[in-house]
C-alpha cells in the first residue's frame, strides 16, 4: 500500500506540474520554453501512468489490462482513503 | 484508437470525453469524523462560490468566448473544478464517517443528517440547495469575466481553508 501511494502522490505532483503549464500555455501557445517544459513532464508522467496500473491497477479505462475481469471497480475508489 | 491516444494532449487520455482519472487532485486523508467542519465546508460543494458553481460557470461561458486562448482557459479551468468538487466532497465525506449519534446532535449537523444522512448533497451551509442561480452566462465575454472574479476570486473561500487550516 506504501509503493502505492508514493507511486500516486508521484503521478499527483506531475500531473500538477504538467496542469499548471497547461494553462499557461493556453494563453501563450508559442512559448517554446513552457512548450518544452510540458512535454519534458508529459513524458516523466507517462511512464509513471504505465507503471501504476502494472503494479496497482488502471489509474483511466485505457489503462485496464486484465482480460479476464474488469479491474477498473476494484477498491480503494480516491475518496476512500484514511478509513 | 491508437491515433488518438498518441494526440492526446495530457498523454495517457481515455477512451471518451470527459475521461475519469481514478485518483484525487490532491490526496485527502481525514481519520476522525468531524460534523461541525462538515457543515460549513459543504457549502465549498454546492454553496454560492463553491466548486459546482465554478465548473458550471466555466463550462457555460466556454460558447460564447470568442479568443481561443480564452476558451482554453475556461475550459481547462471548469474541468479542474470538477476535480476540485471531488476533493471537497471527499473532505465532507471523511469528515462525516462513522459518525456517533451524539457527534451529529452536539455539532449541529443534524439538521443536514435529517434530510441526507451522510451523503454528500450539494447545498450552501446554511441548507440552501445548489442553483444554476449561484452563477451567471450573458454570451458576453467582459460582462462574464467580471462575474467570474466576483465568484471564484473569492477572498471567503481562503479565509474558510485559513480558518480549518486543512
Amino acid at each position: 500500500m506504501d509503493g502505492r501511494m508514493e507511486l500516486l502522490r508521484q503521478i499527483q505532483i506531475l500531473e500538477f506540474v504538467m496542469y499548471d503549464a497547461a494553462l499557461y500555455l493556453d494563453t501563450h501557445p508559442c512559448d517554446e520554453a513552457a512548450l518544452n517544459y510540458f512535454h519534458h513532464y508529459r513524458k516523466i508522467k507517462e511512464k509513471a501512468v504505465a507503471e501504476f496500473a502494472a503494479c496497482y491497477g488502471p489509474l483511466t479505462m485505457d489503462t485496464v489490462e486484465s482480460k479476464n475481469k474488469w479491474t477498473w471497480i476494484e477498491k480503494p475508489w480516491p475518496w476512500e482513503m484514511g478509513a | 484508437m491508437d491515433l488518438d491516444r498518441k494526440t492526446m494532449a495530457m498523454g495517457n487520455g481515455g477512451i471518451d470525453m470527459w475521461t475519469y482519472e481514478k485518483k484525487l487532485q490532491y490526496p485527502v486523508k481525514i481519520k476522525n469524523p468531524d460534523p461541525s467542519i462538515a457543515k460549513v465546508v459543504i457549502t465549498q460543494v454546492g454553496g454560492p462560490d463553491g466548486e459546482l458553481a465554478a465548473s458550471m460557470r466555466y463550462l457555460s461561458q466556454r460558447y460564447s468566448m470568442p479568443y481561443k486562448e480564452c476558451i482554453g482557459v475556461l475550459n481547462d479551468i471548469g474541468t479542474e473544478e470538477l476535480a476540485h468538487l471531488e476533493m471537497i466532497s471527499a473532505i465532507v465525506h471523511q469528515l462525516t464517517r462513522n459518525m456517533t449519534i451524539e457527534q451529529i446532535k452536539e455539532s449541529g449537523f443534524d439538521t443536514y443528517f435529517v434530510d441526507h444522512t451522510a451523503g454528500i448533497y450539494p447545498q450552501a451551509a446554511a441548507g440552501v440547495p445548489f442553483t444554476a442561480k449561484f452563477f451567471q452566462s450573458k454570451g458576453d465575454a467582459i460582462t462574464d469575466l467580471v462575474e467570474d472574479m466576483a465568484a471564484d476570486a473569492a477572498p471567503l473561500e481562503r479565509q474558510l481553508f485559513k480558518y480549518f487550516s486543512f
